[in-house]
């Protein structure tokens, strides 16, 4: 199984404390870092700037951002729950934002988990971590494509 | 009158006697002589009248009693002038043509009674008995006695004897009579009364009789009462008493009461009588008053009202309708009430019709067609209107103008529209500072964080310290912003009233403070069983928020005591939450709730100023008060109220 994470984050400072805090935990082999929502889709299903990519080679793991140029994160994870390839992948929510509205919508659109980032980044350490080893050790993912 | 012949004196036959003798007068004998002086005797003690005369009329003696009978000097009737003939009454002359008949064939004329017409017109009731009288020219001599008194006892004695007879059977009717009935004479005074006259008055009979009538109306009329009485009595006739005037009478007790008086006049042997028959009114009056006073709420109302009959022919039309519709009540009753009902709305209205024919009461929003075209709004009550039967026999209604109403309702509803879109706003407002505010400060603590942790060996002491300082600020700005949300979530967050048991929540809420601050001894009194209609979660932020400020401000003191209880200020449930803490300055009572606001430096006691808003906040969107007494170093306590919500309030 891989150990790939996608982060889908187009705040560069979020980004880099983000790519610092999962190193630092040590669980994740790869990190691969999309920067709006239209490119998020293009990755995953292997088409446009990430067209020559193998399809079939899913990340373990996509951390999603909510507010993101193009398209939006909840929309993003509606495309991805309609794609039979991707509709099992294990999509965790991390924003900002502890809205009522927004962890609803995020769990209504097929959400695994929805995260917000501390400000205090020791905490947003912790958290990452937490993240990692449950998501990347402890999760059994369903294998792409493989549905009842 | 049969008992009359029987009470004739007998001597008068004996005065006939003599007299016949009398007529011999030429004669001369003892026995005569004596015979005369009797008679003379007899005629001059004026207890029977003589009278003597020629068959054709003319009266030649007549001695004083007769004179004081027929009331005529001796020279007028010796004069000639008046003939005996003259001084009987039409009706009695047969009587004497009978007597002359039989005094020129036998020589007597038998005892009769009749009447003579004195000088001034009167009558006299007399026996009369007469002879011829032997002499030359043939003169008849009458014996006349004076019946006068005689047959004024007699007619006493026959009227009592009637009256009683007619007594028994009037009193009986009298009696059985549903109305009081008084019946007084022409000087006023009660002669009778019946049972419901001493019901009515409440005196006994015995009180009433031989009382003046006025004794029974108040003093204010008394005076004038005579008056009215004596012009009745001139000018009788069955009728109502005091037409059009409103009539009150008294009773023994003082009190005055309402009446209505028939009054008939009773022709009686002992002159004319009056029966009033008197009936309380009070209870009529009482109801014409309800009466009056339901026509004037009606007239004055501002809403229109109008009856109908089942065929919907308006019968009443009120100033209220002549104002809304711009008929005036001549123009509209009589016609169809569908002359203000506009042609869209006809199936409507006779839907309404059929439905309150039926017994159904209706309500409507409709719209009604003025005098000049022009369509109103209107709310409409229509309800049956019942007879004592409970049969449907007409039909009221009661419209009201609602233009001002469905104006005021669109002009609200285009507030709530623009407030709407402010909400909107500021929740765009709101979702970009959790968002886009956020994370620059995640960026300054991380990077703060990195160089501290990462970079340590490059720092000394001072450039740690800055590190950290901006490592807090960063911070301290995150709780702000949280702040805010939280505070601004309060205000615009859907309402969800429930029985919510608030000593569960201070319990709960003052034990994650406890687990917090293991090492804290904090003496807790917390009233059980205290409720509110509140939203549940925003119960439960008000007492957090309130807790955790009394355990915040307790923090420095040695024997720290926390109540949530519940006391009454001004007739008024209130809720309290006490502290002995650090208190506070009176002075300072009412920016304790403003966003921001602190009376403590961060170093003392740490916070972001938006507790005690949010706290006010949450009690205001509840209809209740907040407020709070305390003073330095002893403490402080907050009052709120939340009122219980009315039924139909709606929510924003």
């Amino acid at each position: 199984m891989s150990k790939l994470i996608l982060l889908v984050e187009d705040n560069s400072s979020d980004e880099k404390l983000t790519v610092l805090a999962l190193r630092k935990c040590e669980v994740a082999s790869q990190i691969t870092i999309v920067r709006d929502g239209a490119e998020a889709l293009d990755y995953l299903f292997a088409r446009g700037v990430h067209a020559g990519r193998d399809p079939g080679a899913l990340p373990a793991l996509v951390l999603l951002d909510l507010k993101l140029p193009k398209l939006d994160g909840v929309e993003v994870l509606r495309r991805i729950r309609a794609n039979d390839q991707t509709k099992s992948l294990p999509v965790v929510i991390l924003t900002s934002s502890k809205q009522d509205d927004d962890i609803a919508e995020g769990y209504a659109s097929g959400a695994n988990a929805y995260v917000r980032k501390p400000v205090d980044y020791s905490e947003f350490v912790k958290t990452a971590k937490a993240l990692g080893v449950f998501w990347l050790l402890l999760n059994e993912t369903a294998r792409p494509g493989i549905s009842r | 009158m049969h008992s009359r012949a029987r009470e004739v004196p007998i001597g008068t036959a004996h005065c006939v006697a003599p007299a016949m003798k009398y007529s011999s007068r030429s004669r001369s004998s003892g026995t005569i002589d004596d015979a005369e002086s009797r008679f003379s005797r007899l005629s001059e003690s004026g207890i029977i009248g003589v009278v003597i005369g020629n068959l054709d009329g003319r009266i030649v003696e007549i001695n004083d009693a007769a004179l004081a009978l027929l009331g005529y000097s001796r020279d007028e009737i010796l004069s000639g002038k008046v003939r005996w003939q003259d001084l009987t009454p039409p009706e009695w002359r047969s009587v004497d043509a009978r007597a002359i008949e039989q005094l020129t064939t036998t020589g007597v004329g038998a005892l009769r009674e009749k009447e003579y017409l004195r000088k001034d017109g009167a009558r006299v009731p007399v026996l009369i008995g007469s002879a011829m009288v032997e002499g030359d020219v043939p003169l008849a001599l009458s014996f006349i006695v004076d019946l006068t008194e005689r047959k004024q006892a007699q007619a006493a004695l026959e009227r009592l004897r009637q009256e009683r007879a007619i007594d028994a059977q009037f009193r009986a009717l009298l009696e059985a009579a549903p109305d009081a009935m008084v019946i007084v004479d022409s000087n006023g005074t009660i002669t009778l009364v019946n049972g419901q006259a001493e019901v009515l008055f409440g005196y006994s009979r015995s009180d009433l009789i031989g009382q003046a009538i006025e004794l029974l109306i108040p003093e204010r009329f008394r005076q004038s009462h005579p008056g009215h009485r004596g012009s009745y009595f001139r000018e009788h006739r069955v009728r109502p008493m005091g037409a059009q005037l409103d009539l009150y009478a008294l009773r023994k007790d003082g009190s005055e009461f309402p009446i209505e008086v028939s009054l008939s006049p009773l022709e009686t042997e002992a002159g004319l009588l009056v029966l009033s028959a008197i009936r309380d009114i009070s209870e009529r009056k009482c109801a014409e008053q309800q009466r009056a006073s339901l026509a004037a709420l009606v007239e004055s109302s501002d809403d229109a009202i109008v009856g109908k009959n089942l065929q919907g022919v308006v019968t009443s039309w009120n100033e209220g309708a002549h104002r809304l519709f711009g008929y005036s009540s001549e123009e509209i009753i009589g016609k169809h009430i569908s002359l203000i009902v506009p042609p869209q709305r006809a199936a409507e209205f006779e839907r309404v019709l059929r439905a309150v024919s039926a017994g159904e009461v209706q309500r409507i929003d409709t719209v009604r067609r003025r005098k000049d075209g022009s369509d109103v709004d209107v709310s409409l009550t229509i309800s049956p209107v019942r007879n004592m039967a409970g049969t449907v026999v007409g039909i009221s209604k009661v419209a009201r103008d609602v233009t001002e109403r469905r104006r005021a309702e669109r002009e609200l509803a285009r507030a709530k529209e623009v407030a709407e879109a402010a909400n909107r706003e500021l929740e765009a407002f709101s979702y970009s500072v959790a968002h886009d505010l956020r994370a620059p400060l995640r960026g300054m603590n991380g990077f703060a964080q990195i160089l501290l942790t990462e970079y340590k060996d490059k720092f000394d002491a001072e450039g740690q310290e800055w590190l950290n300082e901006i490592l807090f600020n960063a911070n301290r700005m995150a709780d702000l912003i949280d702040a805010l949300l939280s505070l601004s979530r309060v205000t615009r967050s859907g309402l969800y009233r429930e029985l919510v048991d608030l000593s569960a929540l201070a319990h709960s809420s003052l034990s994650s403070l406890a687990a917090q601050d293991p090492e804290r001894r904090v003496e807790l009194a917390i009233e059980e069983r205290l409720f509110a209609e509140m939203d549940p979660t925003l119960a439960r932020a008000l007492l957090d928020n309130l807790l955790g400020n009394a355990w915040k401000f307790t923090a420095k003191t040695p024997e720290a005591r926390i109540t949530f209880g519940r006391a009454e200020r001004a007739g008024e449930q209130t809720f309290y939450v006490r502290d002995n803490g650090a208190g506070f300055d009176m002075a300072y009572a009412q920016k304790l709730f403003a966003p921001f606001q602190r009376l403590h430096s961060n170093q003392e006691f740490p916070g972001t100023g938006i507790g005690l808003a949010t706290v006010q906040r949450i009690v205001r969107r509840h209809d209740g008060r907040i407020w709070a007494e305390g003073r330095p170093e002893l403490g402080a306590t907050f009052f709120f109220t939340i009122p219980v919500p009315e039924p139909d309030r709606e929510e924003p």
